[in-house]
């Protein structure tokens, strides 16, 4: 019995929106049930038209377009997607299909051909717009005396020339969330152009320049600006663009051209991501800061860096390194600490784990020769993940591999790598001194072995000696659970991307 | 949320077949359609309430969504919940659709658009007639009448080809979303990293981890979790058993 079709209108214009182009449209094959439901989805993705010939491919679209504007049963899409293809009179046809079916979310994807300008057409009909992603246009300089989008909460910009950008942040008074990426030739924006943006709490730049403004008498350029991303964004006088957005809590830099100048006591950061091959100078006490990320940097002194995060809770490290002269070593005090991470930093030095009570989670992808533990100094630790880069870091010395373990040696979750078994089996003793993982749940191994040697044939099979040394852990953890033996196909893409996967912690 | 007492108390709902199940509080009001009755204490009631449009069977099933979802998701890795909804619409066509309308009478969401989901993937990528045979969908088309269709769009028999030779700029759409995906891939692998970092999504077990290992890795994770689930649905279900007798 075809039940299917006897689903409500709402329902089977739900399930069609969820398809592609393709299938949306041959379902008005199945029955006469279906022969009109595809009119009334409320997403259409235009870039399943595709083909090599931009003139095929627009005439596609139009006699879609043409098929949804003679058919009563299709009248708000409140998502279209159009390819971004360089056809201003083509672009203006589908604007203005989209104007007349009171689009809320419109897309056009990336650029193919060379950058056109964008019809004023959409400035003029499409009011109703809450959200807006333009690729690959010239965006011309929009004159109007009231906004062109008065409910746009989220604009991106991809690859666009900005004629004036006073004007065109101007037609967005209510946005919240922006991306703007430029292409490299492009003019500096005027920190400025965002006065007309008062509810903007997302911004996101990236490949731009950001030109030097005088410091004005009256309120902040960004009253509402929550989260700044700069992506390899040149900023003249960072100091001043920071103390422009009051209430900002998550700043991330990538690849900035110049040095970026830091933050004075008084700011509210609490997220700090910094990814740049630059050198680190946090000096001044940041009690606001929770979590620190840092990428490939340099640190001038770890001590003070630590010093001056008190408040931190998350902190993740990952290539880091000592600036070239300064004390290698880093000592982790802090009073608050939640979450640790460390990866392929033993450039920074030894990491010694010295007192951090509320650790929950502490993570290392490295030579755990360097890295140390006290006795006590996470008594709260929950969960850790070991892995090494290395072989065989302790050369199958028993003790070494105690002395690390033995105050990490209350957690209810342990992941390691093919290291921590084989250590184990060149040398462990019986009996008393044999380390016990009392609190032990659940234990995850990795048999991988280090992601230097990609080209190693992978074995599926287990030799029964490790197997026999598995047992034997597993002998030390009289509560221990579960156990997930992790097989992963691709070794060099697991361990090289493990570490980031993890990181979503 | 499922932690407060008022959220556990039991509510007995009834169906018109003679059905009649004792669920938590909590759940019984994530059925939007009889909330308002659950919070006016109905379910107390000697005859609890009598949920319509829905027969036993579906009700039950519909119960057990609801208690992974609404009671249970708060201790449970995201991948759990993804591979219970992967087994849990493991049904036939025909179970489907009725799923499906008690989750439109009921006002279920997320169990509406998880069908609605499962519903368009069994659509994706297949010709006409697979479909049909699916579904179980007669053709009233004439000959004529499909190639009169056909002709206006013919290019939507040419999948191969345009895949083969053309731009691909098909991506994903989220119809109730703010967030809009983008059709350009320039992300390199750091970029890649770096954005996974930015996602520091606060998790009670923080276990997105789970969710990329099985990427990865395919086998291994989480059977531990799913044995657990199986193990309380079957004494839920049991429980729930003994009070429908």
């Amino acid at each position: 019995m075809d039940l299917i079709s006897e689903l409500p209108d709402e329902l089977l214009s739900r399930i069609i929106s969820l398809l592609p182009l393709k299938d949306m449209l041959r379902s008005s094959l199945l029955s006469r049930r279906w022969r009109h439901v595809w009119t009334t989805a409320r997403a259409f993705d235009f870039g399943g038209a595709a083909v090599l010939n931009t003139d095929v491919f627009i005439s596609r679209i139009d006699r879609c377009l043409e098929h949804l504007s003679a058919s009563p049963y299709c009248m708000t899409i409140p998502y279209i997607f159009f390819p971004g293809i360089q056809d201003s009179e083509a672009a203006d046809r589908w604007i203005r299909f989209a104007a007349a079916h009171n689009v809320a979310r419109l897309e056009f994807g990336f650029g193919v051909g060379d950058r056109t300008p964008l019809p004023l057409s959409l400035f003029e009909l499409c009011r109703g717009l809450t959200s807006l992603d333009i690729s690959g246009y010239e965006i011309p300089a929009v004159l109007s005396i009231s906004p062109a989008f008065p409910s746009l909460r989220s604009l991106s910009l991809s690859d666009v020339i900005i004629a004036d950008p006073q004007t065109l942040f101007a037609q967005c008074p209510v946005i919240e969330r922006l991306t703007v990426e430029l292409p490299d030739d492009a003019d500096p924006l005027p920190a400025s152009a965002f006065r007309s943006c008062p509810l903007l709490s997302t911004l996101s730049l990236a490949d731009c320049t950001v030109s030097h403004e005088p410091p004005s008498a009256g309120p902040p350029a960004f009253p509402s600006l929550r989260a700044l991303k700069l992506d390899n964004v040149g900023v003249a006088d960072s100091m001043s663009l920071l103390n422009s957005c009051p209430v900002i809590a998550e700043l991330t830099i990538k690849d900035p051209p110049e040095v970026f100048t830091f933050l004075g006591p008084r700011h509210t950061i609490s997220t700090l991501r910094i990814f740049c091959r630059s050198v680190l100078h946090l000096s001044l006490p940041f009690p606001s800061v929770r979590t620190l990320v840092l990428f490939d940097v340099q640190v001038a002194s770890p001590p003070a860096l630590l010093q001056s995060l008190q408040g931190l809770e998350f902190l993740s490290l990952e290539r880091v390194e000592i600036e070239p002269g300064a004390d290698s070593g880093i000592q982790v005090w802090a009073p608050r600490m939640r979450r640790l991470m460390v990866q392929d930093s033993e450039k920074l030095g030894t990491v010694v784990v010295a007192n951090t009570p509320r650790l929950c989670r502490l993570f290392y992808w490295g030579d755990f020769r360097y890295l140390r533990v006290f006795e006590r100094a996470a008594p709260k630790l929950e969960e850790a993940f070991l892995h090494s880069t290395v072989d065989d870091p302790f050369g199958g010395n028993y003790h070494l591999w105690k002395n690390l373990m033995q105050p990490l040696s209350h957690v209810r979750l342990l992941s390691v790598n093919w290291w921590f078994i084989c250590e184990f089996m060149q040398g462990c003793p019986v009996g008393s001194e044999q380390l016990i993982f009392d609190k032990l749940k659940e234990f995850h191994w990795w048999p991988v072995k280090s992601a230097v040697d990609q080209f190693e044939q992978f074995t599926r099979r287990l030799s029964p000696r490790v197997v026999s040394s598995l047992l034997d852990f597993l002998k030390c953890c009289p509560n221990v659970q579960h156990l997930c033996i992790v097989v992963c196909s691709a070794i060099t893409f697991a361990s090289r991307c493990f570490s980031r996967l993890v990181s979503l912690i | 949320m499922a932690g407060s007492s008022k959220e556990m108390e039991k509510v007995l709902l009834r169906t018109a077949d003679g059905g009649s199940f004792v669920v938590s509080r909590c759940v019984a009001a994530a059925m939007v359609a009889i909330s308002c009755e659950v919070e006016a204490g109905e379910g107390e009631r000697e005859g609890g309430i009598l949920v319509p449009n829905v027969t036993r069977p579906v009700l039950a099933k519909i119960l057990r969504f609801l208690h992974i979802h609404v009671e249970m998701a708060p201790s449970l890795y995201p991948i759990t919940l993804e591979r219970f909804d992967k087994e849990f619409l493991n049904v036939s066509v025909d179970f489907l659709y009725h799923i499906l309308l008690a989750a439109y009478h009921l006002k279920i969401v997320s169990l509406r658009d998880l069908v609605c989901q499962k519903v368009a993937d069994m659509m994706k990528g297949k010709s006409i007639d697979e479909i049909r045979t699916t579904f179980n969908i007669p053709n009233e088309y004439t000959a004529e009448e499909m190639a009169k269709i056909t002709k206006k769009y013919p290019w939507i028999f040419d999948q191969q080809l345009d895949d083969e030779k053309g731009i691909s700029v098909e991506k994903d759409k989220n119809i109730e979303n703010e967030g809009t995906s983008k059709g350009k891939h320039k992300r390199t692998a750091d970029e890649l990293g770096s954005v996974e970092k930015d996602n520091h999504i606060e998790n009670k077990k923080g276990t997105n981890r789970e969710e990329e290992i099985h990427v990865e890795s395919k086998e291994g994770a989480s059977t531990g979790k799913d044995k657990q689930i199986e193990d309380k649905e079957e004494r839920e279900g049991a429980r729930r058993r003994r009070h429908s007798e």
